[in-house]
């Protein structure tokens, strides 16, 4: 397939296709945000679901983002993931900016760089797990029998090689998401996107899930899950907290002040990514404030104008765990 | 085109048997409309064929000439026995033309009695002329013809009929009008097909002067029977003669009529043709109706699926390859319809055809050209669900319930 997007190559920035063939690098963060906003238009009035975010993810990083429903991290992912555009502000991804593409650019970009994880796992009913996680090789224009020896590879590391000829059905929760984390890897993104992953499981399958997820990270690959969800925050070295569509804090550990955490976890039982981000930013405001959380919110805007600090303060990655990045699954 | 054709057709064909009742309804109206234009042109064809074939064993190259019903006096007059050699000399590309006079007699032989049998009075070239042969003795000779004899010659079925232990040569059989007249049999004839009107096979044939002498004057004579030379294309003999005869008797085609197997055959196929075309009309309108079912199916089957077109999209499937899936869905569910169309149009034709004793022949053009067709309609009403299908957001489609 002809590359839909332009790979940045100002002076002393390799392209990614150097990068992974393992060149010296000077490194670039596969996700690179710039006062990104996006703003909805219902009827009359516009609600401002992201309202300028200056994110950084670096390779390897393993990152949660938290908020509760509506706080715009939904909107943020839907940029992060190539389905939507920013009004304003810039979205790099792996150095490309997609403000400026089409919808094939960003059809290329989603099929070649990011891998989905969906809450509701998203796998089409009608084929079986082989051809579900053969799809995106199928629009990266492999030929068929490479699509199914790689779809069998990333099926049997996920644990599912005798599973391949089921239709999703007849799979367990467990098992359907284990399978949408193989399609997830089989064009070997550079960024894993999952948007609530453990959301329709058990308490158990779901910390299995989030064990895989850990072994991925482990592995190299750059991991960002969005979840309202305290206990899966805790998984990730570095947690991303949104509130009223901005960074409200961006630290390591999953160390969100107590007072946000609480907010969040009260929002819980609801799934948040379902919803419209537009309509659901109101209702968080009015949500934050009802929940004695009045004090969050103050917290919440000067974490947010804190946020690019806390940012340009995280630590840099070594050169070992780039490398590593590159060579997973390659 | 990595397979992601066969991955499509493929995906289409679980589809469709996913709802099966749902994809055999919706191609209903394809298969209905395939299945007439099937039915038709097969029937059509067919019927043009058994026409043709059955031109083919009268003998194209016979033509009747017959004085038309309201014929003038000219004509009446003109017509009378040596006219026939009057034909044959001036009209270019005839080969020969007899006069044909015949009238219903009552026929007997011992106990077999019939009425109304044609008894026809002809001249000994008759049976050359119509390549007629004889089974047992002779036809007709000019011996006969000039001394005015009682004999007679039987048609292969009157003879079955009168002599049904096949006695029939040298015995008498008589000939009732106002009184019995006796006739021998000289000869039975080959069995023959009909054509132009003239039975052959029943028909008693008796010398042209005896015929005058004992049995009905030959007056008037209403009807030649010509045949065109052998390389002769025979409707352009009968535009001759037609041509002739207007230059004989005014412009007035009442006068004389000219008839041929062939013109006949022509006739049918006009009206075989012309019937083709109409019936294919009706057709054309019930595949556009049968378009619009698949239309509606497919914008169905687009909002049905807007979320498995989300995932897609997530998956970097860019607006074009939407379009292709769905695209070629419709295409596949038409052409599945035409080909079940073409399957039972060719059944009820064969049927048809059967119970009416043609021959079968299938139109491969048409046959081929109703499946490419169906495939068409399927693209072409495709078009818009697939186009929708297309442009949906994928961050809508994916939170689509």
């Amino acid at each position: 397939m002809k590359k839909k997007y332009k790979t940045e190559t100002t002076a002393g920035r390799p392209t990614a296709a150097n990068a992974a063939a393992g060149k010296p690098e000077i490194r670039r963060p596969v996700i690179e945000t710039r006062d990104a906003a996006r703003d909805y238009v219902m009827g009359d009035v516009v609600v401002r679901a992201l309202r300028g975010v200056d994110l950084k993810v670096e390779r390897g990083e393993m990152v949660s983002v938290m908020g509760p429903s509506g706080s715009g991290k939904s909107t943020l992912m839907n940029l992060v993931g190539c389905l939507d555009t920013p009004t304003s502000g810039k979205v790099f991804l792996d150095g490309i900016d997609i403000s400026s593409l089409d919808e094939n650019g960003l059809a290329a970009i989603r099929n070649e760089k990011i891998g989905f994880v969906f809450q509701q796992f998203n796998l089409l009913a009608r084929i079986n797990i082989l051809d579900n996680v053969a799809t995106p090789l199928l629009y990266s224009g492999m030929s068929a029998a490479q699509r199914r020896e790689k779809a069998a590879f990333v099926l049997e590391r996920v644990g599912l090689a005798d599973r391949m000829k089921h239709l999703p059905r007849e799979l367990s929760g467990g098992q359907k998401q284990r399978a949408a984390i193989a399609r997830a890897l089989v064009n070997d993104p550079s960024l894993l996107l999952a948007d609530e992953p453990t959301g329709a499981l058990d308490q158990e399958t779901g910390r299995r899930i989030l064990e895989l997820f850990t072994e991925l990270h482990e592995a190299g690959n750059t991991l960002v899950i969005v979840t309202h969800d305290p206990d899966i925050g805790a998984f990730a070295p570095r947690c991303i907290h949104i509130l009223d569509g901005l960074i409200a804090d961006d630290g390591m550990g999953g160390a969100a002040p107590a007072g946000l955490a609480g907010g969040s976890a009260g929002d819980g039982d609801r799934p948040a990514a379902r919803e419209p981000a537009a309509v659901a930013t109101a209702a968080a405001a009015t949500q934050a404030a009802g929940q004695d959380a009045a004090g969050a919110a103050v917290i919440v805007q000067e974490a947010g104008s804190a946020a690019p600090m806390a940012q340009d303060a995280a630590e840099p990655r070594t050169e070992e765990t780039a490398e590593a990045a590159g060579g997973h699954l390659k | 085109m990595n397979g992601m054709f066969w991955e499509y057709v493929k995906l289409a064909v679980s589809n469709f048997a996913n709802s099966k009742l749902r994809t055999a309804l919706s191609a209903l109206g394809i298969v209905i409309g395939v299945m007439s234009v099937i039915a038709i042109t097969t029937l059509g064809g067919s019927a043009t064929n058994s026409i043709r074939e059955s031109v083919v064993d009268a003998g194209l190259n016979s033509i009747t000439v017959m004085a038309g019903r309201d014929a003038s006096t000219a004509v009446t007059r003109a017509f009378d026995l040596d006219f026939a050699d009057r034909i044959a000399e001036e009209v270019e590309g005839v080969a020969a033309a007899v006069p044909l006079v015949s009238s219903s007699f009552t026929v007997s032989h011992g106990k077999n009695q019939y009425e109304s049998v044609t008894v026809m009075a002809a001249f000994p070239d008759y049976a050359e002329i119509y390549k007629y042969k004889t089974a047992e003795g002779t036809f007709l000779t000019e011996h006969n013809e000039e001394r005015r004899e009682a004999v007679c010659v039987l048609g292969a079925e009157i003879a079955e009929s009168l002599f049904p232990d096949g006695d029939a040569l040298g015995s008498r059989i008589r000939i009732f009008r106002n009184q019995a007249r006796s006739f021998k049999v000289i000869g039975v004839m080959d069995t023959m097909a009909d054509s132009m009107g003239n039975s052959f096979d029943e028909t008693v044939y008796v010398p042209m002067s005896t015929f005058d002498a004992r049995l009905q004057k030959v007056d008037t004579i209403t009807r030649y029977g010509v045949t065109a030379d052998e390389d002769a294309d025979v409707l352009e003999v009968s535009e001759n003669l037609e041509a002739w005869f207007e230059g004989l008797f005014g412009a007035d085609d009442e006068e004389v009529r000219v008839m041929s197997p062939a013109s006949m055959a022509e006739m049918f196929t006009g009206i075989t043709e012309t019937l083709n075309l109409f019936l294919s009309g009706v057709a054309a309108i019930s595949l556009i109706v049968g378009g619009i079912g698949i239309m509606n199916i497919m914008l169905v089957s687009v909002s049905e699926r807007t979320r498995e077109i989300g995932i897609r999209k997530a998956l970097g499937a860019t607006p074009r390859v939407i379009r292709r899936q769905f695209l070629l869905e419709a295409a596949a569910l038409t052409t599945f319809g035409g080909a079940l169309g073409v399957l039972f149009g060719l059944g009820l034709s064969a049927v048809a055809i059967m119970l009416l004793g043609w021959s079968f022949s299938a139109n491969l053009f048409a046959v081929f050209g109703a499946v490419a067709f169906s495939a068409l309609v399927g693209v072409f009403f495709g078009w818009y669900p697939a186009a929708r299908a297309s442009r949906l957001d994928p961050v809508a489609a994916l939170s689509y319930e």
